[in-house]
């Protein structure tokens, strides 16, 4: 069973803090906030349910968290961030983790190319996959950027009919005006 | 880590743990309307698909035991029930005939379909789990993968309608009564359907009933006719106009 | 009563199986053409494997290979026969742990965690003939039936005070029941083997890998794995200990024969290789895995292996590991220059331990084998200076 989450209407005109305090962004309307949380440093929206165009923030990750929080059946632990981590194993993370968390091996990472995420460079990625037992696929796109030894990631996965295609240029929109004020600002380059 | 094991096993495993005792939401029977829906001609043809049925017997012990001749006997009457209730509604009713190339496109939408359904159910019609900002919206949709499909037969709607019934054995309903008067309390049987008018140019639902605890004994010709007769209430007909959500 | 009476007919069943070719059969058995359900119960669990069927055509981690396939059925009628083998529908099915199933219906899944995990054809067709024994004994209706009538056993016997008791009892003698099915799998399996001219000693032989692999894992830490062999009155299978003894001992007793089939089944597999050990090192499952390829390499390390353990030692990043697999993927490019992920895995590995001159030009190789690399973007800017 699915954690009983709460969900609240996103109709904002402002930037709005997400996953905690150093991540901003101007919300779509009709979009829905969950108070269930993927893991402890992010955020999740929908705007038909979470099954059919799934939005996920994370901010602030740090050396040795995990994406998620590791599910009950899981038998193994969730791969780790790090702070070193070079972009193609942010992807790496990211498609590990989810393999996991779908008991999923029909995952395939499309084109992975260099993207900048609220102005810090970071590594653009798509994917398809399926779930067990659901007989459809889903497109995703996530962008990602380590910030002083931190991890933030804005990730977008929908059904590939109809709704990935529907929304995906709107998230991008969104994903372009994107702040990101992480704690220490060190001049993340 | 896993052994060789046996597929029917694990369903056994699974539906074993169905329990004695079920909570039920108050409301059982719902239906929800687009906004501003109207039919696009007088006579609109609608194209019903092949209903997804499931008809079977509950063990004492909650297994679910498939049957395939009551199977049989639903699909039938089932069938002729949506047509019978479509005709009378002012509509034409087109059966849908699995055509290769298109078989991959229906089963790929039947999957979205599914899904969509079940945020419906879940997100709006039991207001069990509510998005708000779908509060005054009905606006779930398939997208327009299906309009080939509409075009080859000249159909405006598409009909699906997906229905369950675990019907008790007696040694279910004994071991019930037992329950009960330790206090336990529980369902009688498991009666759940869902019917969905969509409209097949540019897949938005515009129409979907829902009955939990549906009745009428699907293995009969009366019986179906009141179950579909139930679950289609709130489907609005092509002469009355259009209805409102509920 | 009713225990009796089972074992009784499981006897005769297997009797039947063993013997492989029943002079005159009484009734059809499931793999004779044109057998049909008779009762309302088997009636009732062919509409329901006809369902799952439906959604297993339909599924997304269906393999379609249609090479892959057929390889994988031919083998399945070189074990069973060609007669019976028509009475099962094979589905490879993408997941990377150890398992196979079969049907009352005839549908037989398999997963891709067996063929990454069979060394040749006899191992593969040992699995394969073990799951068709099942379906010709009927043991799954039988379990049907047996759990059936047990379940609702218990649900009675949850009524009455102390009745927890009762439950265990039954629920032990339920998977007990299982047991002796698989033994008897187990056996017809290996008769199958031998009069289809493989090595027996192969039916023993991948429960021997299959027990390693297990025996790792627990010693790496991981909970459960091992715990088969203290929790024998709930496994619904025989211990993997016991299983190869029994296997071992009745292969003695068949026609000697060295025919695994050995290099026909690499050949099969090799396409999709790369992708079937890539789905299990990405489980996060150091410990097994690494023994995994220890038992297919058997001392023979290609590059594809060496690759694939160089990728298991980076992705679990210890101190140790990034000489390992720096190692690793130095001997898998020299052995095959051509494999172009070694020089990725390499060039990527000395870029994160800060060797960016050798790295950046390790990557370059990479992309001048792999032009098409959907990850070309992201690497020509890392291979080219500034890390993003």
């Amino acid at each position: 069973m699915p954690l009983k989450a709460e969900w609240t209407a996103l109709v904002s005109n402002e930037q709005l803090p997400v996953a905690g305090k150093s991540m901003k962004v101007q919300p779509m309307a009709g979009w829905n906030r969950s108070s269930a949380k993927p893991s402890s440093r992010s955020e999740r929206w929908t705007r038909d349910g979470l099954a059919l165009n799934e939005l996920t923030f994370f901010a602030d990750v740090r050396d040795g968290e995990a994406l998620y929080f590791k599910p009950l059946m899981a038998e193994k632990d969730l791969p780790k961030f790090r702070s070193a981590m070079l972009p193609t194993e942010i992807v790496e993370l990211f498609e590990n983790s989810n393999r996991m968390i779908l008991a999923s091996s029909v995952f395939t990472i499309g084109k992975v190319e260099p993207a900048s995420l609220g102005n810090h460079p970071g590594v653009r990625f798509s994917y398809e996959y399926a779930a067990p037992d659901e007989g459809l696929s889903r497109k995703g796109e996530g962008v990602a950027a380590v910030v002083d030894g931190r991890l933030y990631l804005v990730n977008f996965v929908a059904p590939a009919i109809h709704y990935f295609d529907r929304d995906i240029s709107e998230i991008r929109q969104m994903i372009s005006t994107l702040q990101l004020r992480p704690p220490k600002r060190t001049g993340g380059r | 880590m896993a052994r060789v094991f046996h597929i029917l096993a694990a369903i056994a495993a699974l539906s074993i743990a169905a329990p004695l005792s079920a909570q039920m939401p108050v409301a059982t029977e719902k239906f929800a309307l687009r906004e501003g829906f109207a039919f696009s001609s007088d006579k609109p043809r609608i194209l019903l698909f092949q209903p997804e049925i499931k008809v079977g017997e509950q063990t004492t012990a909650g297994i679910f035991q498939n049957n395939a001749d009551w199977h049989a006997a639903a699909s039938r009457e089932l069938t002729a029930a949506l047509v019978r209730a479509g005709n009378k509604r002012g509509f034409e009713m087109v059966l849908h005939e699995d055509k290769g190339a298109t078989g991959q496109i229906l089963i790929e939408h039947r999957a979205l379909f599914r899904l969509v359904v079940s945020m419906i159910i879940r997100h709006k019609l039991f207001g069990k789990d509510p998005l708000p900002s779908k509060a005054a919206a009905f606006d779930w949709s398939l997208g327009s993968g299906l309009s080939g499909l509409a075009s080859d037969v000249q159909a405006d709607y598409g009909l699906f309608l997906l229905n369950q019934d675990s019907f008790e054995s007696s040694g279910r309903r004994a071991a019930k009564l037992v329950a009960s008067l330790m206090g336990n309390q529980d369902a009688a049987g498991t009666h759940f359907a869902y019917a969905a008018l969509v409209d097949l140019r540019n897949g938005d639902i515009v129409w979907l009933g829902v009955d939990l605890r549906a009745s009428g004994d699907v293995r009969t010709a009366e019986g179906a006719s009141h179950r579909i007769g139930q679950l289609l209430n709130g489907l609005p007909s092509p002469a009355s106009g259009q209805g409102g959500a509920q | 009563m009713k225990r009796w009476l089972n074992s009784i007919l499981m006897t005769a069943a297997v009797a039947l199986g063993a013997t492989a070719l029943p002079a005159k059969p009484l009734e059809l058995l499931p793999s004779h053409a044109g057998y049909q359900p008779k009762d309302a119960l088997e009636k009732g669990l062919w509409l329901e494997m006809d369902q799952v069927e439906q959604q297993v055509r339909a599924s997304k981690f269906l393999i379609e290979d249609p090479e892959l396939n057929a390889y994988v059925k031919s083998v399945l009628c070189r074990a069973v026969g060609t007669e019976k083998c028509g009475s099962a529908r094979v589905y490879l099915i993408r997941t990377p742990q150890f398992n196979a199933a079969m049907a009352p219906n005839g549908m037989m899944l398999v997963w891709s965690g067996l063929l990454l995990r069979a060394r040749n054809e006899a191992e593969l067709a040992t699995v394969l003939a073990h799951e068709f024994a099942h379906f010709e004994m009927q043991h799954s209706l039988q379990s049907f039936r047996d759990i059936k009538a047990k379940s609702d056993a218990m649900t009675w016997a949850g009524f009455v005070p102390g009745g927890l008791l009762a439950q265990i009892g039954l629920m032990g003698s339920m998977f007990r029941f299982n047991r002796e099915m698989e033994k008897r799998a187990d056996m017809a399996a290996l008769q199958y083997l031998s009069d289809a001219g493989y090595n027996p000693m192969a039916a023993s032989q991948i429960w021997e890998q299959f027990r390693g692999e297990m025996e790792a894992q627990a010693k790496a830490g991981k909970a459960g794995a091992l715990a088969e062999e203290a929790n024998d009155f709930f496994s619904s299978h025989p211990t993997t200990q016991d299983r190869m003894n029994y296997l071992r001992a009745a292969a003695r007793q068949k026609t000697p024969n060295t025919d695994t089939g050995a290099a026909r089944y690499q050949a099969a597999i090799a396409p999709w290789w790369p992708r079937l050990i890539d789905d299990q090192i990405r489980l996060n499952d150091f410990a097994a895995t690494h023994y995994l390829l220890s038992g297919l390499a058997r001392g023979q390390w290609s590059a594809e292996l060496l690759y694939a353990r160089a990728e298991l030692h980076r992705a679990r990043g210890k101190v140790d590991d990034i000489a390992a697999a720096e190692r690793d993927y130095r001997a898998a490019a020299s052995a095959s220059p051509e494999l172009a992920e070694s020089w990725r895995g390499l060039g990527l590995l000395l870029l994160r331990q800060g060797q960016e001159v050798e790295g950046r030009r390790m990557l370059r190789r990479y992309l001048e084998k792999a032009p098409d690399a959907t990850d070309r973007a992201l690497i020509a800017s890392m291979a080219g200076g500034a890390r993003p």
